[in-house]
């Protein structure tokens, strides 16, 4: 079994009342490229701030390289690099100046440092604009310069806290191709926060979906989409109730059916009562294990017990069905 | 070392900062420039040897000199003023045409419209001007006036000085005079006398051989109250550039509590706290940077006083040098403490109204007393009198200590409420 470069167990922070992480448990292996999928405020950044050494947690700890980051921060700050999720960068200096800024409180000095600088900005393709003040980028150039700052001291373990939030497809692509070539060249390992499940799809060996600060699935991406079975149905049926559900639940090619919250309720799952609201608006949510099979089954029955339709969605097997379907409300919620 | 990259890295942002560059550097010289070209170097009437210049228009001209008892007057203004009867060609020039007319044929009279100008355009409290038949009245001790032109904008107490020396000296005078017709009239008098009386009083005029010494029996001399002397007598300069030196130092609180809010706004902070590199030095590379570029405007200004407007720095230049450091560690030190306790609004208008309670626009013993007991917990009052120590007193670092001393006080508080208040977790989250 590989070796892990990080370890979290039951990681915890509060703030008052308020529980940003709770009880947080995962381990990223040797050169695996690890996400962390969640919508705004699920508790990412919180998540990577204390990894990072950066805020203390409140209760649980976390090993990196078999480094306690609370006791020994000093040497993991040296093996850890850090792209953080606003553009933490100098606007009045160069693209250039930046990087080399943060090379040399890595320790770095003459002729490899700024060799490594040159390296870092091909690396993420702005040698052309290195000598730019940063103030004139876009805010995809901005965002390379935000990786190669945190690539710049060879770091073992690479925290990417949603490097490709306002970026143009030109820079995501190169992003992300980045990323491949620092997992698949170097072997960095990488902890990848993203709300966007595309990027989690594409580059991460496996996600951990987090919500409400906490961890509430943890796979790769092909089992995690392969929980969902053959798909998900949402079914808008005015007046649907336990009967309906139940009767859905039942059909052969279905295997559960649930009520999805109404908008605002603020719960992953609604039961009945809850979910129809008194209102006549209930949607039900269906997982199938073939989705043909269960459309058709479930409109025959709909048909037959002459119920109305409101609307019908087919969902893609994917990341964001998985989020759906474990926390009853969008990525982008 | 990585406090020298973050020393740089702060110098170079804040270098090409052209707002703050110019609130640091030209608006003190937006200031000390159009002063110092309003008032002469002699902005306080103090000529080379002490003594406030007297601007006199001489009326009382006979045979083409001045009549013997104006000169007596004037020999008797001579002892406090500097006189100005003439006014210099390359003075006159400056002073703009109605001068330059009125002295158009240079002579002992043909100075009213220079003393008016001088006195109207706040150069000089007062002027004197001599009436024609001045001699001729006084030696017949018949009653004449001269006129004292004074300028009301100024220092009441010049005029009050130059109108007590000026009746002191006119009072002499006529008394003398009168004394004299008084003694001729006695000597007609004595003609008509018995011989043994006239000869007791040929006796006593042996006396009145010897020269007459009308000097006071009593004298006051004024005296610094140092053992350092000024080598060159103080000017306006000497207020003007120290004191929009300091207000503009403390400037510097604004251009750090800046600097370290946009670290924070753009999560650069976070970001540092997330390499090895330590607190203690994220700080010290920002106090160190943010020292440098203070000392150099204060040198920037002092050099510019001193090589265009003639300023002087005093008789302790390394005093002046730690003084100048001290000054400038303070500014940067509540920068960080003001950064630290988001103090930011309505600063600049803090900076102001404690420039003008620690006397960088005027002399601090201007104010009222309550006023001078708030001032003594501003630092601006410390660095000015510091400066004014030194500069003005030419006094050397002994005198200065107390000024150091508060100084690093003021340093030392703010930089330890300020790292107090960045070692809560909630303000670098």
């Amino acid at each position: 079994m590989p070796a892990s470069i990080l370890e979290a167990h039951n990681l915890v922070k509060k703030y008052g009342d308020l529980v940003a992480v709770n009880d947080v448990s995962f381990a990223i292996e040797e050169g695996e490229i690890f996400g962390l999928l969640g919508p705004n405020g699920a508790g990412k950044s919180t998540t990577i701030s204390m990894l990072s050494g950066l805020l203390p947690p409140t209760a649980g700890k976390a090993i990196i390289a078999g480094l306690d980051v609370v006791r020994e921060t000093a040497k993991v700050k040296q093996i850890i690099g850090v792209a953080p999720q606003e553009l933490a960068l100098y606007p009045t200096l160069t693209g250039r100046e930046n990087v080399r800024f943060f090379g040399e409180l890595y320790g770095l000095r003459g002729k490899a440092l700024i060799e490594r600088v040159d390296e870092v900005l091909g690396y993420v393709g702005m040698l052309e604009r290195a000598n730019d003040r940063v103030q004139t980028y876009s805010g995809g150039m901005k965002r390379r310069i935000n990786l190669a700052a945190a690539l710049v001291n060879h770091p073992r373990l690479l925290f990417l806290d949603e490097p490709t939030v306002g970026v143009d497809p030109q820079s995501r692509n190169h992003i992300f191709e980045s990323v491949e070539r620092l997992n698949r060249e170097q072997g960095v390992s990488i902890l990848y926060t993203t709300h966007y499940m595309e990027e989690a799809e594409r580059l991460c060996h496996r996600v951990g979906i987090i919500d409400r600060g906490r961890l509430i699935a943890l796979n790769t991406p092909r089992r995690l989409i392969e929980s969902l079975g053959g798909g998900v149905i949402q079914l808008g049926l005015p007046g649907a109730d336990e009967s309906v559900r139940s009767a859905v639940a039942a059909l052969p090619a279905v295997r559960a059916a649930s009520f999805l919250a109404p908008e605002g309720a603020g719960l992953p799952e609604a039961d009945q009562t809850s979910a129809t609201g008194g209102q006549g608006k209930a949607i039900l949510k269906i997982e199938a294990l073939h989705s043909n099979e269960a459309l058709l089954q479930v409109l025959h029955y709909c048909n037959e017990a002459q119920l109305q339709i409101l609307s019908l969605d087919l969902l893609e097997p994917n990341l964001e069905t998985v989020f759906l379907n474990l926390t009853g409300k969008s990525l982008r919620d | 070392m990585r406090i020298l990259s973050i020393l740089r890295k702060d110098l170079l942002i804040l270098l090409r900062d052209r707002g703050e560059m110019a609130s640091l550097f030209l608006m003190p010289l937006a200031f000390i420039v159009p002063i110092a070209l309003v008032f002469p170097p002699d902005g306080y009437n103090l000529n080379a040897d002490r003594k406030p210049a007297l601007p006199v228009a001489m009326y009382d001209i006979v045979d083409g000199a001045v009549g013997a008892q104006a000169q007596e007057l004037l020999d008797l203004l001579v002892q406090s003023y500097a006189l100005e009867q003439n006014t210099p060609a390359e003075e006159a020039a400056q002073l703009g045409p109605a001068v330059q007319a009125a002295c158009a044929k240079p002579g002992p009279a043909c100075d009213e419209a220079a003393g008016r100008e001088k006195v109207l355009r706040n150069w000089r409290t007062v002027a004197l001007i001599v009436p024609e038949g001045f001699s001729a009245a006084i030696a017949a001790s018949e009653r004449i006036s001269v006129t004292l032109l004074y300028n009301p904008a100024r220092n009441p107490v010049e005029r009050q000085l130059a109108e007590g020396v000026l009746t002191g000296a006119t009072m002499r005078l006529s008394i003398e005079h009168q004394l004299i017709n008084g003694l001729r009239q006695f000597g007609d008098l004595i003609a008509l006398a018995p011989e043994e009386v006239r000869r007791n009083i040929d006796r006593s005029a042996e006396f009145e051989a010897t020269p007459v010494d009308w000097s006071p029996a009593l004298s006051v001399v004024s005296v610094q109250p140092t053992a350092a002397l000024i080598s060159v007598t103080p000017n306006t300069l000497q207020q003007t550039v120290p004191g929009y030196t300091v207000m503009f130092v403390y400037f510097m609180i604004g251009a750090v509590a800046a600097s370290l809010k946009l670290e924070r706004n753009t999560r650069a902070l976070r970001r540092l706290m997330t390499t090895p590199v330590g607190r203690g030095e994220l700080l010290a590379g920002k106090v160190l940077s943010a020292l440098l570029v203070s000392v150099l405007q204060i040198g920037v200004l002092f050099a510019i006083g001193a090589l265009f407007f003639g300023m002087t720095l005093g008789n302790a230049p390394g005093a002046l040098a730690l003084l100048t450091v001290t000054v400038a560690l303070s500014a940067v030190c509540l920068g960080l403490a003001a950064a630290a306790y988001n103090f930011e609004r309505g600063l600049t208008l803090v900076l102001i109204v404690a420039a003008l309670l620690a006397g960088c626009m005027f002399p601090a013993d201007w104010l009222p007393p309550v006023l001078r007991v708030v001032n003594v917990f501003l630092p601006q009052t410390w660095a000015m009198q510091g400066f004014q120590d030194l500069i003005t007193r030419g006094m050397g670092l002994p005198e200065v200590l107390p000024e150091i001393a508060a100084l690093l006080g003021f340093a030392i508080l703010a930089f330890a409420a300020a790292v107090r208040k960045f070692n809560d977790e909630e303000w670098r989250r």
